[in-house]
């Protein structure tokens, strides 16, 4: 089993957020692998940009860097390909349908995990939850 | 013990010889770097970055508004914002 940490996830982590530390040593217990998408590479990135005072962070955005590495060096970074596109797709068309707006960058995390049978843990129970209510076999844990 | 014969180009040679221990075998070398890449690949990414960034706690709060600021002006579907 294989476990997309999001992005709010991450930065909880790093940020020591206690609850997020707790469920997250409570999960390495039974020893999962964990990956991240290329998403939330992108988010952090942009996230960063938009904050001011970016320069006072150079120490930390190094070290933001050489964790993705190591993400990367274990294949541990997740993007679409064709079958992911193909699938986001019918998803986007669907939510519409059912009146169930999600952010885009949710979808191409939540398709990610949906195609590969991941696991996906996020604090955004909102969103996702609309994943989940129009596919039900979604795998996603709340951890709020 | 049986051995097996491979063959480096200079490069690789000349990496292995620098880790080389004095009294340490070619095989003994190579069983040792692969010991290490082991247990490299089996540790936890994340364990020991938890909390880095507590001391700027406040600038990533901020990083991570933004994210969600950004997730949500880009819904999936625009009639429905």
């Amino acid at each position: 089993m294989i476990c997309v940490l999001d992005t709010n996830i991450l930065i909880g982590l790093l940020r020591e957020n206690e609850k997020i530390v707790l469920k997250y040593k409570e999960l390495n217990k039974s020893k999962i692998e964990k990956g991240i998408t290329s998403y939330t590479i992108a988010e952090l990135y942009e996230g960063v940009k938009r904050v001011e005072s970016k320069k006072k962070m150079e120490g930390q955005l190094k070290i933001l860097e050489i964790l993705l590495k190591k993400f990367e060096k274990r294949k541990k970074i997740f993007s679409l390909t064709r079958n992911e596109a193909m699938k986001y797709a019918e998803l986007k068309i669907i939510l519409e349908k059912k009146g169930k707006p999600i952010p885009i960058m949710d979808l191409l995390i939540g398709t990610i995990s949906i195609v590969n049978n991941y696991k996906l843990i996020t604090t955004d129970k909102n969103h996702f939850q609309n994943l989940k209510d129009v596919y039900p076999s979604f795998n996603v844990e709340f951890w709020v | 013990m049986t051995q097996k014969t491979i063959s480096l180009n200079e490069k690789a040679y000349k990496i292995l010889r620098k880790f080389k221990g004095n009294k340490e075998s070619y095989s003994d070398l190579i069983i040792r770097l692969c010991e290490v890449q082991e247990k490299e690949d089996k540790e936890d990414i994340l364990l020991k970055y938890i909390g880095l960034f507590k001391d700027n706690s406040d600038y990533w709060e901020q990083v991570e508004k933004e994210i969600q600021k950004e997730r949500n002006l880009h819904l999936t579907s625009e009639e429905n914002k």
